[in-house]
């Protein structure tokens, strides 16, 4: 090893996204007509996962392949088994 | 499949995230918001007036009883998820539920076991899944360009709602979620295909005096010795960001890794090591003491 020396770096390859265009804050319905906007940051990527649960419902799908019941499982098992390896400590 | 078919969704719960899904649902094509639920008919006009939903319910069993119903939104608070699922499974509707789906796997194996004895769509609704910039990250990895992944880290801190709720369930979800999808070796497909489950290695908490945790580190092997840490915390805060690291490059998500909507940096290590004589290295322990037993 030579110290930082030893690693070369290339420029970093920027991939930007941008959130859905078509998405807005709507107004509202009522006497009040205001546009309230999102409450939470970026709300407008809601869509991606609002327009999974539609096509897989239109499919016929029981589960999404981008979040599996397995995976659900999965990811839950392990924050159990987190907070049980945290109190054995 | 096209999507011409038109999907009737209901909303139960009325608060912030259950207004920023309607505003979302109304702009998709060929969705319809027909029905919101609350726990008094008086949540239900205000949110129904407000986002022109004609079906008001004083109750979450007359919205996921409605027969023109196809998919239940489970936007209530996140202790009452796992019963307002199994509602809308009982009613034979598709339910997408907002995180978290359950306080743990016991809990959400009976949901989505209910769902699936009942042939329905079940969806838990960790939104980050579902971002293009995440099909990418994963297509990157697959594709090698940063050659073999060994390891990955997530931090997701934030000086807001400590003692209120658990923090592993608020933001470490996110954390764990990232993890899977980076280090898994079946994250595109639907599992099963016989790899070894991720183990917990490591993990430090601290609880607040309501009883939740506060903050929590962990450490995950994945198959492959693939090593995930994570940090979250609703007592302070950090970048949160991501990154994946492998043997040829590194995959960095600034801020906000959890929806990453912003951009995702790869560097590629052009010269990852020089080998060198031995003797340069540091030497272990064991070398150390033989040096001392000599």
């Amino acid at each position: 090893m030579t110290g930082l020396g030893s690693q070369q770096w290339s420029e970093p390859e920027l991939h930007e996204f941008e959130l859905p265009k078509d998405i807005v804050e709507l107004t509202t319905e009522d006497d009040g007509k205001e546009v309230p906007g999102f409450n939470f940051v970026n709300s407008q990527g809601l869509a991606y996962e609002a327009a999974e649960v539609n096509r897989c419902f239109r499919e016929g799908l029981i589960e999404s392949p981008a979040f599996s019941t397995q995976q659900c499982i999965e990811i839950l098992r392990l924050i159990s088994d987190i907070r049980k390896f945290a109190l054995e400590e | 499949m096209s999507d011409t078919q038109l999907v009737r969704w209901a909303i139960l719960g009325t608060g912030s995230i259950a207004s920023d899904m309607v505003q979302i649902l109304k702009q998709l094509k060929n969705t319809q918001v027909i029905a919101v639920g609350s726990r008094s008919i008086e949540g239900a006009n205000r949110f129904g007036n407000r986002w022109g939903i004609p079906r008001q319910y004083g109750s979450y069993e007359e919205a996921t009883s409605d027969k023109d119903v196809d998919v239940v939104y489970v936007a209530t608070p996140s202790l009452r998820h796992p019963e307002d699922c199994l509602l809308a499974i009982k009613h034979k509707k598709a339910v997408l539920c907002e995180k978290s789906m359950a306080p743990d796997d016991i809990i959400a194996r009976q949901v989505l076991d209910a769902a699936k004895q009942s042939n329905l769509l079940f969806i838990h609704g960790v939104w980050s899944r579902f971002f293009p910039a995440m099909k990418m990250v994963r297509e990157l990895i697959d594709s090698g360009e940063i050659g073999e992944v060994k390891s990955a880290r997530a931090s997701f801190c934030q000086y807001d709602g400590a003692g209120s709720c658990s923090t592993l369930l608020e933001t470490g979800i996110y954390c764990a979620q990232f993890l899977q999808w980076a280090l898994g070796s079946n994250a595109t497909t639907n599992g099963e295909d016989g790899t070894a489950e991720p183990v917990v290695r490591g993990a430090c908490q601290t609880i607040h005096e309501s009883g939740n945790d506060e903050h929590v580190t962990a450490i995950i092997e994945f198959a492959g010795k693939k090593i995930g840490t994570f940090e979250c915390s609703l007592g302070h805060c950090s970048d949160r960001s991501a990154t994946i690291y492998g043997s040829a490059g590194v995959i960095d998500i600034p801020f906000p890794f959890w929806y990453v909507s912003v951009c995702v940096r790869i560097s590629y290590l052009f010269c990852t090591y020089h080998m060198h004589n031995r003797s340069s290295c540091i030497p272990t322990t064991s070398q150390y003491i033989g040096a001392l037993q000599k």
